[in-house]
């Protein structure tokens, strides 16, 4: 199963795309010199053993976020660039029509400009079929793929994936390889509108 | 159908659950999701 998120972390630098797989065997895992030191190595699979990260980068570096905070869009930027294509940087208005009020504007955020781009260039923010299988074993292959879901609100101690009507149909069309038991009784909710505090953690 | 699974899906099921708690796994912008076999 693999999870991809598009948003920005201001750890990160620039929004990225991150790709959460989960498998009972995972392909291409990162080999031990790559960690810090062997129990490093030891102590990260022993704590993932069925899950694993790879992040992209979809939108480029330049000069449409700001030097000294990359928390936000340059004043004056033009133009960002995803995946080889410019596109211009939105006007606030653009951001109000597509639904997105500016926390301070006329300043914008990068994550609220990621928000703008996901809505007009969504394909170009998420992972590519090649990209979206980098830890998926080779030979196997996709039966499902959603766009949106209903999600547990993981911050409850009680909600939780297991207790999830969403993921308990998944782990069925996982076992049967029929994707028949996935029927859904509740609407989706995945998206960032019906989550006011994502991103502030 | 009862809720009935193997071991090997209860692992891989108890993963999606340790991970997204602290992931807080929720759309910043935009999410996907793939089921492969």
């Amino acid at each position: 199963m693999v999870i991809e998120v598009f948003g920005f972390s201001p750890r990160s630098g620039l929004p990225d795309t991150h790709l959460h797989t989960f498998a009972s065997q995972l392909h291409e895992r990162d080999v031990a010199s790559a960690y810090a030191s062997p129990e490093a190595y030891e102590s990260y699979i022993a704590d993932n053993p069925n899950n694993d990260s790879r992040f992209i980068f979809p939108i480029g570096e330049g000069d449409w976020q700001e030097d000294q905070n990359c928390e936000m869009v340059a004043d004056g930027a033009r133009e960002l660039v995803v995946r080889g294509q410019r596109l211009p940087i939105p006007c606030v208005d653009e951001y109000t029509e597509r639904g997105i009020t500016l926390g301070n504007p006329p300043s914008v955020h990068v994550f609220e400009l990621c928000r703008y781009v996901a809505e007009v260039a969504r394909e170009s923010v998420l992972a590519t079929p090649q990209e979206r299988h980098i830890s998926v074993l080779p030979g196997m292959t996709q039966i499902l793929q959603l766009e949106d879901w209903h999600h547990p609100n993981v911050v409850e101690d009680d909600d939780r994936p297991s207790g999830s009507e969403t993921f308990q149909q998944l782990a069925q069309v996982l076992a049967t390889g029929n994707t028949e038991p996935y029927q859904p009784s509740r609407p989706p909710n995945t998206h960032w509108r019906n989550w006011p505090e994502c991103g502030m953690l | 159908m009862g809720w009935s699974l193997s071991h090997s899906i209860r692992s891989f099921i108890s993963s999606v659950d340790r991970i997204l708690r602290f992931a807080w796994l929720v759309a910043e912008a935009e999410v996907g999701m793939q089921v492969y076999r």
